[in-house]
């Protein structure tokens, strides 16, 4: 036995003085009220037939006296609050509420969401909890984490699930489990409750209830009525590289209500309409819409299904940005080359400057987006994005292994972003350099396993470079040449100058940061603002909920970043009322076996609530008086 | 506190005088008419001439002034007496018992002076012991009998056998004697009412009854206090002590009545709460008083 409240040393005066207090009162004796009757000879013939002894008086007073002694010393021991300890018989039980974005359908019953009715459910299991049973609650989204140690105070314990707060993620339900097994291991009697619509990957539920072991028993209690939800899956936008005026749209929208309908699919640009459409629906059919040359002022494109009246509103919205309107500075570094000139020509979001090799200034060069170096080769690197034409020399970025006369490209990397739509067979090459590749590197194209074009990107810069001199080559002479030329400038610019990719809610994303800045913070819908650390030139970021969020960057100035939950998994929110993991069927949790509360203030509070109706009772009826 | 005899109060006791005068009609008017004409000499009060009366005792300078037929009353050698015992003890002070012990008596003196009847107050207890107001006649002494009663103080115990026994030893004079008491004597009512009997004396027995008394509002931790002794006592008053009490007080009562009707005294409970002419035309409905 502990007693977690007010102080023994103070407690313990205070029982000696109010007891001293209630002696003093009783042995005082009792003021009565003076009366005058007109014929007391009458009360005194009652009163002899009717009033007992005096011993029998005092007896009864005595009785009182001690009710009101107990009465004070039980307050006084609920003031102390004291707690059975901990034993081996109890249950621990590691709560799992679901808070991820399905949760937030409204079908959680009288207007709620799920994840109230989750919350509700945890609180029934928290308040039925024995006097040995411990339990902990764990938030279950993209990132599951416990909200506390394991304990038995159900205050502590209730005031972890009232903090539980839905995301815009989806469900991690395989590190959830993980990581309530890890808190049960070990633990009496463990137990595992999962409290969510069951709308999980049943791979995820089988592994994880493999991990658990046969030791933890797996419960379930569903929540949640309805399928009733269409929600957008997939948004995305980009401008067209030719005309950077106007931007085509992608939409995906999916139905997961049991019957046809139709839907209101809305455009709009920094709040402006640029299109509404109806949309008809079969029962879980998805449909993929391509609205081409929109256009208008503003970066932040929105897609609204309006009037769906679903029970999950929060996926009807998705969010992308248009990427912004800018032409790529380009450096050319030549002796004079027309089929280069007019391929870069070609390009008119390029603002191409071209100097000798003569005129060259390495601490210039970082006022450029990209360097293009035709045939010469400085010592000192370029400070920005560059692209060697024939390198050579001690200044090569990539050491020069030696020369191969006549090489044929035998093996390209087709998935890298140089090779994109890039056909390099039978080029005919009259000689070329070979290179050493270093870590990291990636041989683009090579013959016989001699790399002839290579890539690198390393601290925040791309370079790239082709072992051969243009003009002893036909490649200006094909239609691969300006694609090389652009793929390798839009690599520089990008990951792709034309689409600015939406992120996914839950998975880290990683902003390329502009060059020289050193610490970044990221703005979210709600107005937060938060640091993410800055690696390899990047900015690493987790957001938990949709919208446009603002990647300030101190000195170079602001990007917005769009964030979609784009998961139909999570769109897909038809409850699941059973559950099997690892084909054995999950039960209900059994709420409501009461044993005895750990605190026992409650009982002693009771107990002194009766004692003081016993000592009233008796007192109105004249039993101790 | 005095009783106030106002204007409302005279116009009742004028109301009863003539209620009575219709019970009585025939019954002792004219006996008594006879026996007063022509055997007194000492004129007492006018009456309205009737068929049949000796026109010697028509006033007949009233006739000249007013002109209207009066008739001369003269005092009778053998008129009646009424004693009306009032307690004016301690006891009669709460609940407002005095106050109408004290309407009562003067209504039943108001219908007695009418009728010429010698009509004499004696007050007993505490307050106005030793006092009295002397044998009177005629309507017009009713003012004596207001302000003598208006005087009263409840005082002292009652004492009711002691205060008889003083009043038959100093009235010789027989004749009604109405006893208007709450009879809360600890030594007893029947010694004093037995006295009243043997020396002749016709008594007539007025309770003054309270409700409140009868079943009081007490509870708790009480000392009652005897308002006539002084003696007090320390009781917890529980709702089965109430009942006891109600019952006691009922038995007191109901002892008295008995002791009344076996004596053949008649016997009235007078409620407070009941307006007191109601009492007095009870009575003379019951031929209990001036009979």
């Amino acid at each position: 036995m502990t007693f977690a409240g007010a102080p023994l040393s103070l407690v313990g005066p205070a029982l000696a003085v109010g007891a001293t207090a209630l002696v003093a009162l009783y042995l005082l004796k009792l003021r009565r009220r003076r009366l005058e009757v007109p014929f007391a000879e009458l009360w005194r013939r009652v009163l002899s037939e009717t009033q007992t002894t005096a011993l029998w008086k005092r007896l009864r007073r005595i009785v009182s006296l001690i009710l009101q002694l107990i009465l004070l010393t039980l307050i006084l021991v609920a003031i102390l609050d004291p707690r059975l300890s901990a034993t081996q018989h109890g249950r621990s039980i590691a709560i799992v509420v679901d808070t991820s974005a399905s949760m937030q359908a409204t079908d959680g019953g009288d207007g709620r969401t799920r994840l109230e009715a989750a919350k509700e459910e945890a609180r029934r299991i928290v308040r039925g909890l024995a006097g040995d049973d411990e339990a902990m609650i764990v938030a279950m989204d993209a990132r599951p984490a416990p909200r506390g140690g394991f304990t038995g105070d159900d205050r502590a314990l209730l005031a972890d699930v009232s903090a539980l707060a839905p995301s815009d993620t989806a469900a991690d339900l395989l590190r959830a489990l993980g990581l309530a097994g890890d808190a049960l291991r070990g633990r009496p009697r463990p137990t595992l409750v999962l409290i969510g619509d069951g709308a999980w990957r049943q791979s995820e539920l089988d592994d994880g209830a493999r991990a658990l072991g046969k030791d933890v028993e797996l419960r379930y209690l569903p929540v949640g009525k309805s399928s009733d939800n269409v929600g957008i899956t997939a948004f995305s936008v980009r401008r067209y590289r030719a005309n950077q005026t106007a931007y085509e749209v992608l939409v995906e929208v999916q139905s997961f209500r049991p019957k046809a309908s139709t839907v209101t699919l809305q455009l709009t640009q920094d709040g402006e309409i640029v299109e509404t459409q109806k949309l008809p629906l079969a029962a879980g059919e998805r449909v993929q819409r391509l609205y081409p040359d929109l256009a208008g002022a503003g970066a932040r494109i929105e897609a609204r299904l309006v009037d769906t009246h679903d029970a999950l509103p929060r996926d009807d919205v998705a969010y992308a940005v248009l990427p912004e309107k800018r032409k790529q500075k380009v450096l050319l570094v030549t002796g004079g080359d027309l089929f280069l000139e007019g391929a870069l020509l070609l390009d008119e979001n390029l603002d191409v400057e071209k100097i000798p090799p003569a005129k060259w200034d390495a601490a210039a060069s970082a006022r450029y987006d990209a360097v293009v170096l035709d045939g010469f080769t400085p010592a000192a690197a370029p400070r920005t994005n560059a692209l060697y034409l024939d390198p050579h020399g001690e200044g090569s970025p990539f050491a020069i292994r030696g020369s191969v006369d006549g090489p044929i490209i035998t093996d390209t990397t087709a998935t890298h972003p140089l090779m994109r739509w890039v056909a390099l067979k039978d080029l005919n090459i009259a000689r070329a350099s070979t290179f050493a590749l270093q870590a990291g590197d990636v041989a683009v194209a090579s013959s016989f396993k001699q790399p002839i074009l290579v890539a690198r990107e390393r601290d925040g810069r791309k370079t790239a470079a082709v072992g051969f001199e243009l003009k002893r080559s036909d490649l200006p002479l094909r239609v691969a040449f300006p694609v090389l030329l652009i793929n390798a400038l839009d690599w520089f610019a990008g990951a792709d100058s034309g689409l600015v990719a939406s992120y996914a809610t839950g998975r880290p994303w990683r902003v390329p940061v502009p060059a020289g800045a050193t610490e970044l913070w990221v703005r979210a819908p709600d107005g937060s603002r938060t640091r993410a650390p800055v690696h390899d030139a990047r900015a690493s970021y987790v957001a938990m909920h949709t919208g446009f969020y603002e990647v300030e960057s101190a000195g170079v100035g602001d990007r917005v970043v769009a964030v979609n939950l784009a998961n139909s998994e999570e769109s897909n929110i038809a409850p699941k009322l059973t559950l099997s993991a690892d084909r054995r069927p999950l039960s209900s949790p059994e709420i409501g076996r009461i044993g005895v509360r750990k605190q026992l203030w409650l009982y002693f509070v009771a107990l002194a609530l009766i004692l003081a109706f016993v000592e009233w009772w008796t007192y109105n009826r004249r039993v101790t008086v | 506190m005095a009783v106030t005899f106002d204007e409302q109060f005279l116009k009742k006791l004028e109301y009863l005088y003539v209620v009575a005068k219709k019970v009585f009609v025939g019954r002792i008017r004219a006996e008594r008419r006879s026996r007063k004409t022509g055997s007194g000499v000492e004129f007492a009060d006018h009456r309205n001439y009737a068929a049949g009366d000796d026109l010697r005792y028509l006033d007949w300078s009233v006739y000249g002034r007013l002109d209207k037929l009066l008739l001369r009353m003269f005092e009778e050698e053998e008129d009646l007496h009424i004693y009306l015992l009032i307690d004016a003890s301690a006891s009669m002070r709460a609940n407002g018992k005095l106050d109408y012990a004290e309407r009562l008596c003067a209504a039943l003196a108001y219908i007695g002076l009418a009728k010429l009847d010698r009509v004499s107050i004696v007050p007993f207890g505490g307050g106005g012991a030793g006092e009295r107001l002397p044998p009177s006649r005629g309507k017009a002494q009713i003012f004596k009998v207001f302000q003598f009663l208006s005087a009263l103080e409840p005082a002292g115990p009652t004492e009711l056998s002691r205060a008889l026994e003083s009043f038959v030893h100093q009235n010789k004079r027989r004749g009604l004697a109405i006893v208007v008491s709450d009879f809360y004597d600890p030594a007893g009512y029947e010694e004093g009412l037995n006295l009243l009997r043997y020396h002749r004396f016709e008594p007539t027995v007025l309770q003054v009854w309270s409700a409140a008394e009868a079943r009081p509002e007490l509870r708790g931790d009480l000392e009652l206090v005897d308002v006539e002794s002084g003696e007090t006592r320390e009781v917890t008053v529980t709702e089965r002590q109430l009942a006891a009490f109600a019952r006691a007080h009922a038995e007191y009562c109901g002892k008295l009545e008995s002791f009344c009707a076996g004596r053949a005294l008649p016997y009235y409970r007078a409620d407070v709460a009941v307006p007191f002419e109601d009492l007095v035309l009870r009575m003379f409905r019951q031929g209990g008083f001036l009979s």
